[in-house]
C-alpha cells in the first residue's frame, strides 16, 4: 500500500533553481523600486503591475510548485483566476463610466470629513 | 541519538495511500488559497475605486508611507519564501538539522517583518493616521482619511496572516525536532509552505500599489 504512487507528488526542485528564482524575485523588487523614481504618469501603475505578475508568477509557478503540480489544483487556481479578472473588469469598466460618485452621497447622510484642511504648501513630508 | 530517528507516517484509515492523503490535503489548502485569493480581490477592488475618484488624494497619501521600510520588509518576505521552500527541501531529502535551521530562519524573517511594521504602525499613530473617525491628521485633501482607511484594513489582515503563519511555524518547528517529517512524509510542511507563499503574494501586489504611487 505504500508509496504506491510515490513519484506523483515528490518532486524535489534543485536548489539553484530556488536560488535562481530568490536572485530573480529580488532583482525584479530593484527593478519596481528603481522604475517608481521616474514619472511616467499612469504608466508607471502599468509597469508596478506587470512587474508584481512576473514576480507572482514565479512564487506560484516554483516556490508553491504549480509548475510540476499537474492535479486539480491546477484548475482550481486558474478558474479562481479568471473570475477574479470578470470581478476586476466589470468594476473597473463601471466606474470610470459613471457620472455619479459616492461623494454626492455622503451629503445626503451628512457624512464630515475628519481631515484638518491645510493649503498644499503646509503638507508634512515624511518620505 | 533518538533526535535523529525518524518517526514512521501512519496513512490515516479513510486514506487509500500516502500519496492520495497528500493531494488530498494539497487540494484543500488550494481551495482554501483561492478563497483567499478571491476575498483579498475584493480590497483590491475597494482600493481601485478609491484610487479612481480620488488620484490626486493617493499622490498626497503614499507621502506618508516610506517606501524604504516597505521595499525592506518586501526583501524580508521574499527571503522568508525562500528559507520556507529550502526547508521543504530539507525534510525531503532527510536533512533533519538544516529543516530546523531553514524553519527558525523563517519564522525570524516573520517577526522581522512584523517588527518594521510595528514601526510603521506607530509613526501613522502617532501622527493620527487611523482610518475612520480615529483619524486626527492635517492634509490637503478631505479625502485622506480614505486611503488610511484602506492601508490599514489591507496591512492589518496581511499582517494578521503573517502572525497565524508564525504560529503555524512554531508548530511546525516542534514537529521536525521530534523527527516527524522526512522524506517520507512532510504533508504540513508544504501546506503551510504554499500558505505562506500566498501571504508573500499578496505583499507582492501590496508594496508598489501602497507605497510605490507615481
Amino acid at each position: 500500500m505504500k508509496n504506491d504512487n510515490h513519484a506523483s507528488h515528490h518532486v524535489i526542485v534543485p536548489v539553484k533553481t530556488y536560488v535562481a528564482v530568490f536572485v530573480a524575485l529580488l532583482i525584479l523588487t530593484f527593478l519596481t523600486v528603481f522604475v517608481a523614481q521616474f514619472d511616467f504618469g499612469s504608466f508607471n501603475l502599468l509597469v508596478a503591475l506587470i512587474v508584481a505578475m512576473v514576480k507572482a508568477s514565479l512564487v506560484v509557478m516554483i516556490f508553491m510548485g504549480l509548475k510540476w503540480n499537474k492535479s486539480f489544483d491546477r484548475f482550481a487556481f486558474f478558474a479562481c483566476l479568471i473570475f477574479l479578472f470578470i470581478f476586476f473588469l466589470l468594476v473597473f469598466v463601471d466606474i470610470p463610466l459613471r457620472s455619479y460618485r459616492g461623494v454626492e452621497e455622503s451629503q445626503h447622510i451628512n457624512l464630515k470629513s475628519p481631515v484638518k484642511l491645510i493649503a498644499p504648501g503646509e503638507a508634512p513630508v515624511h518620505h | 541519538m533518538s533526535m535523529l530517528v525518524n518517526k514512521p507516517h501512519h496513512v490515516a484509515h479513510h486514506f487509500a495511500s500516502e500519496a492520495q492523503e497528500f493531494e488530498s490535503a494539497r487540494l484543500g489548502m488550494w481551495v482554501f488559497l483561492v478563497q483567499e485569493l478571491l476575498f483579498f480581490g475584493a480590497l483590491f477592488v475597494a482600493y481601485g475605486i478609491f484610487r479612481w475618484w480620488h488620484p490626486q488624494m493617493f499622490i498626497e497619501a503614499h507621502h506618508y508611507l516610506s517606501w524604504k521600510m516597505g521595499a525592506f520588509n518586501t526583501v524580508v518576505l521574499i527571503a522568508s519564501s525562500f528559507t520556507m521552500v529550502m526547508a521543504i527541501r530539507s525534510a525531503q531529502v532527510n536533512e533533519r538539522k538544516p529543516l530546523i535551521s531553514y524553519l527558525l530562519l523563517t519564522l525570524l524573517f516573520a517577526g522581522v517583518f512584523l517588527g518594521v511594521k510595528y514601526i510603521e504602525y506607530m509613526e501613522k499613530i502617532h501622527h493620527g493616521l487611523l482610518p475612520g473617525h480615529f483619524f486626527s491628521a492635517q492634509g490637503v485633501s478631505e479625502y485622506l482619511h480614505l486611503f488610511f482607511g484602506i492601508y490599514f484594513t489591507m496591512t492589518g489582515l496581511h499582517g494578521l496572516h503573517i502572525l497565524v503563519g508564525m504560529g503555524l511555524l512554531v508548530w511546525l518547528l516542534v514537529r521536525a525536532i521530534r523527527g516527524e517529517f522526512h522524506s517520507e512524509f512532510y504533508t504540513p510542511l508544504e501546506m503551510v509552505g504554499l500558505y505562506w507563499h500566498f501571504v508573500d503574494l499578496v505583499w507582492i501586489f501590496l508594496f508598489p500599489l501602497l507605497y510605490l504611487i507615481g
